[in-house]
């Protein structure tokens, strides 16, 4: 750009000297030479032309030639300016021929006046003697010529002159002394009428005979003056500079040209470059302002994200518990919340003026050990640490929690910002609380024994009942059992060994003995069986119990053995520990399984849940006094559980007790503990399920539903 | 369809025309042939250098309307300075006092009076029409107006100051120092004086004379004996002398051709040698300007030296000296009556 500007300079500086030099040749200048030029050659001939009018009286004003010496001295003198383009030689010439035109045309004016006066005379001669022939004659005689002698003399000069006007020729001397022999004629007639007039004649014709031949020189001397000759020699010496010039300027026509071609190559390229600048520049700004106007999108947006975050800010002051206050490094409050005010119960005007150290003051007063307060604000303002907190006692009672944390921007410091807490009441809470705690604790875990051992004893106490029940038939079953006739028959074998066969085909007693020993195999077989099948079952429950109690030792670790079991078989379980008290209660169980699923659960829990339920249902009915005391089991299941409910017939729950019937201690029965449906749920929750209650109203029964997953999930650890 | 290359926005183009035009204008000034032709470098065409036709009357009226293109503003300056007393040594007399416009402009007088009472050498001819004189004073010795006015203010017996005088009289008075600094750029100096002053003579021009008329072809401009005084005018031989528009004024003449006017009026002045006085040579002894005769008959009186008071007188003189003869007395009275219709109209008013 800078170097094509450069060059553009610089062409335009030697177009200037091209200019310049071609100025040497100037259209304006030439055509006011050549003009000027012409105008003389037509001034000149013109003058000629009319000077020979004039002369032949052709013309007979003189006023052209005022004109026509005026325009030609005023060309000569001055108008005729000679361009500035004529080399000096030829200037220096020219001057000469002008100067010489100029003094030619001195002597025409001075012959020209002359021409006048003797051409107005002549003219005036010319016009009058006619006239004056032709009033002597009718003056002389209206009849005739009188006079013979000058009758003959006007007539002859009559003659001379008409001829001697048209004719070159040089008259002769008889001819040119006609006017002198008028003037004789005259003087030898000195008392004749009309010899003044013929004297006059004579005067007249001897003007135009001398007249014509001086008039003729004169004119002769004009015409041949060599103004047109002076005039072309002055053409022809510009001509030749003319040419010249025009050769030479046509040459820095050329270059001239050249260069402005060149000049507007330049200016072509200076303005591609710069309308290529210039739509690089609109680029550049259209791009810039795409970026202001995004920037000023995103500062708007910042804007109100700042004022969002401002409100937000503010809110969250205002809306905290705490009392914060920012404190610039300078000790100028920048912002507080209200909570702040009326924790140190700051009047208004005091936080309107923003002066930590009147801040400070006020704040002081409040304070505990004053002089550690302000000295430790002093130390804090002077250089706050990123963080710190500190308790401050007031000395109305109250605590403050303060937090203190330095503000900081670009990791520099630039102030704090304190945070006043009331902790008065959270610390008095706290302290009450860890007293609660403490006395929960032993309670708890008082409770918690005696739970354990509660539940240990509860359980084996059921399959204590069970063993019970079985030792209980199995001693019936002894004690009714017909062995002891085995003693008889065999005594009275012993009493008919000698005649056993007669006895035992031929007596009438003898003879039954063989189909009573078939009875009593028969019976004897049965009570076996009974008994084993008790012993068995004494065998199970006593397993049972041992279950129980390891079960229990580590009720504290809860994780139980998972088992795929039967849920038919431990309902079986559950009702057969409780067999005994369900018998003794009279009180019927219902069996209608929909499913008999086999599950994988901690059976124990899954019992003890059931041999709850079973029992409480029986307490139900025994309580309700009705003598159809009727117990339903029933299981269901759904996509994923089994349903297990154990209805009653009994007293039912009122709804008001549905609702913590679940709770830990509550319970109906006078020897209760309120353990049971409690740890019940527990467990179905421990299992993956639930345990849910629901009865009708008091005396309309009530159902207890255990909902187990087909699986036990691990649902607690 | 598809859709080509946007063209640049017309403001693009637009803010690119100074620059083209620039561009044209440098071309323009760098070509030949391209310069400007002034006015002023025609040489203008002379009216009166228009060929006069043959059938025409030696006498020309004078055109309505002339004279064209003068400069208003020095008219009325050099007005001003034709009535100014100041123009004189001591104050007495302008330009007017020997020129009242409206005698005429002439005093009437043989010999106008310059200052302190000193006659003048020979007859003050009359102001208007001057401009269409071939020369100025009787001998002819100043060739333009603005030279004329020299010869008067320098004249120890006109009005006998100098330029220098003139100058610091005017340019003590703050109005003319105005009206010159505003038609000059240099304000009050001599050539300005003449110049302005020979502005306001070359409005001078007297209009409509009923010969004028005649000329341009009323018939009934003139009547039947002024119509023959003017054919006696020409068959005398007058018109040899008095043609052209101003009707004489445009040659030298001498004065008795045909008899010997001075020796018959003896007293010979040095003014009588006319035009010999300029020229020295002796073919212009006694030859003066042939003076116009419009308006001849509100100028008397007449000739150089005043010699004649009416036109009848001058008429007799003429046909002595330059006929050599007497007129016929019908002739002389027609001719006198012609004489008569020669006068002109200045400011819409006959003089």
């Amino acid at each position: 750009m800078k170097r094509a500007g450069l060059v553009g300079l610089l062409l335009l500086a030697v177009l200037t000297v091209f200019y310049l030099q071609r100025q040497g040749y100037s259209d304006r200048q030439h055509e006011r030479f050549q003009s000027g030029l012409w105008q003389l050659k037509h001034l000149d001939s013109s003058f000629n032309e009319d000077l020979l009018r004039v002369r032949f009286s052709l013309l007979e004003s003189y006023d052209v030639f005022q004109s026509y010496q005026r325009q030609m001295d005023r060309l000569v003198d001055g108008e005729l300016v000679i361009p500035s383009f004529v080399g000096a030689a030829d200037r220096d010439q020219i001057n000469l021929f002008k100067k010489e035109l100029s003094s030619l045309l001195k002597t025409r004016r001075q012959l020209f006046e002359r021409f006048k006066s003797l051409n107005a005379v002549l003219s005036n001669s010319r016009r009058y003697f006619p006239v004056a022939v032709d009033e002597l004659t009718r003056r002389l005689n209206p009849a005739g010529l009188p006079d013979q002698e000058l009758g003959l003399i006007i007539q002859k000069i009559t003659r001379v002159m008409l001829t001697h006007d048209a004719s070159s020729e040089p008259l002769s001397p008889d001819d040119l002394a006609t006017p002198e022999s008028l003037r004789a004629w005259s003087a030898a007639h000195p008392a004749h009428t009309e010899a003044a007039f013929v004297s006059s004649l004579a005067r007249h014709a001897r003007t135009l005979l001398d007249g014509k031949n001086e008039l003729d020189s004169l004119t002769r001397q004009l015409l041949t003056l060599p103004t047109a000759a002076g005039i072309e020699s002055l053409s022809l010496i510009y001509q030749k500079d003319l040419t010249s010039a025009l050769r030479r300027t046509s040459q820095y026509q050329k270059l001239l040209y050249g260069l402005v071609l060149l000049l507007a190559v330049v200016i072509a390229y200076a303005l591609w470059a710069l309308r290529s600048a210039n739509q690089g520049l609109e680029r550049h700004v259209s791009e810039r302002t795409a970026d202001l106007q995004r920037e000023n999108t995103e500062r708007k947006r910042a804007e109100a994200d700042l004022a969002h975050s401002l409100s937000v800010l503010q809110a969250t002051l205002e809306s905290t518990a705490d009392g914060i206050v920012a404190i610039k490094s300078d000790g100028e409050v920048v912002n507080y919340n209200t909570r702040f005010a009326s924790m140190w119960g700051l009047p208004p005007d005091v936080l309107a003026k923003k002066d930590a150290m009147q801040l400070t003051a006020l704040v002081t007063s409040q304070v505990q050990h004053e002089e550690q307060f302000v000295a430790r604000v002093t130390q804090l303002l002077a250089d706050p640490p990123d963080e710190a907190c500190d308790v401050l006692e007031l000395k109305d009672g109250r605590i403050f929690e303060r937090y203190v944390r330095a503000q900081k921007t670009d990791g520099k410091t630039l102030g704090m910002v304190a945070n006043f807490r009331d902790v008065t009441n959270r610390l008095k809470s706290e302290f009450e609380l860890e007293k609660i705690h403490r006395q929960l604790l032993d309670t708890s875990r008082q409770a918690g024994m005696a739970e354990v051992a509660t539940s240990v004893l509860h359980n084996v106490g059921n399959v204590l009942n069970s063993v019970n029940v079985s030792a209980t038939l199995v001693a019936d079953q002894v004690r009714r059992s017909k062995s002891p006739n085995v003693g008889k028959l065999s005594d009275l074998l012993h009493q008919h060994r000698t005649d056993l066969g007669d006895y035992l085909t031929n007596d009438p007693k003898g003879k039954i003995i063989p189909v009573y020993l078939a009875s009593l195999k028969d019976d004897l077989a049965r009570e076996q069986s009974s008994i084993l099948s008790e012993l068995d079952s004494l065998h199970k429950n006593i397993g049972h119990i041992k279950d129980i109690v390891a079960m229990q030792q580590s009720y504290a670790k809860t994780s139980g053995v998972v088992e795929t079991v039967s849920i038919p078989d431990l309902i079986e379980d559950a009702i057969r520990m409780n067999a005994g008290s369900l018998a003794r209660h009279d009180v019927d169980v219902a069996r209608d399984y929909h499913v008999r699923p086999v599950v994988t659960l901690e059976k124990n829990k899954a019992l003890q849940i059931l041999v709850n339920l079973v029992r409480n249902a029986k307490y139900a009915c025994d309580e309700s006094g009705r003598i159809d005391k009727l117990l339903t089991i029933r299981t269901t299941a759904d996509k994923h559980h089994v349903i297990i409910t154990v209805s009653d017939n009994g007293v039912g729950i009122p709804a008001e007790n549905l609702i913590r019937i679940f709770a830990h201690g509550f319970t109906t029965r006078k020897d209760g503990h309120g353990f049971g449906l409690h740890s019940g749920a527990l467990a179905a929750k421990e299992l993956g399920g639930s345990l849910t209650a629901h009865s009708d109203g008091p005396g309309l029964g009530a159902s207890f539903t255990l909902t187990l997953p087909y699986t036990q999930e691990s649902s607690h650890e | 369809m598809s859709i080509k290359r946007v063209k640049p926005a017309p403001t693009d183009r637009r803010r690119l025309w100074p620059l083209v035009a620039a561009g044209g204008a440098l071309l323009l000034a760098v070509l030949p042939g391209c310069e400007k032709r002034r006015d002023d470098d025609t040489v203008r065409a002379d009216p009166a250098s228009v060929p006069v036709a043959m059938d025409e009357e030696p006498i020309l009226p004078i055109p309505r309307g002339h004279p064209s293109s003068l400069d208003a503003r020095k008219v009325a300056l050099g007005n001003k300075l034709f009535h100014e007393p100041a123009l004189s040594r001591d104050n007495s007399i302008s330009c007017a006092s020997c020129h009242p416009l409206d005698r005429g402009g002439v005093d009437h007088l043989p010999r106008s009076l310059g200052i302190n009472g000193q006659q003048g050498e020979v007859n003050t001819p009359t102001v208007f029409n001057s401009a269409l004189n071939f020369a100025q004073f009787w001998d002819g010795r100043a060739s333009t107006l603005e030279e004329q006015i020299d010869g008067p203010v320098l004249s120890t017996f006109e009005m006998g100051t100098s330029w220098d005088e003139i100058l610091k009289k005017l340019r003590d008075t703050p109005a003319y120092v105005a009206a010159f600094r505003e038609i000059y750029s240099d304000g009050v100096q001599s050539r300005n004086v003449k110049s302005a002053i020979a502005e306001f003579e070359r409005s001078l021009i007297t209009l409509d004379s009923r010969f004028d008329r005649y000329l341009r072809g009323d018939p009934f401009a003139l009547t039947a004996d002024e119509k023959n005084g003017y054919l006696k005018f020409k068959g005398y031989g007058c018109i040899s002398c008095h043609q052209g528009m101003n009707i004489g004024a445009n040659l030298f003449q001498r004065m008795g051709v045909i008899g010997d006017y001075f020796a018959d009026r003896g007293n010979l002045t040095k003014a009588d040698l006319g035009r010999f006085n300029v020229t020295g040579r002796e073919e212009d002894r006694h030859v003066f300007k042939v003076p116009s005769l419009r308006n001849v008959a509100v100028t008397a009186p007449y000739f150089h030296d005043s010699s004649a008071q009416t036109l009848e007188d001058a008429v007799a003189v003429m046909a002595k000296y330059q006929l050599g003869r007497p007129l016929p007395p019908k002739d002389m009275e027609d001719i006198v009556k012609f004489l008569r219709t020669l006068t002109g109209e200045y400011g819409g008013k006959p003089l």
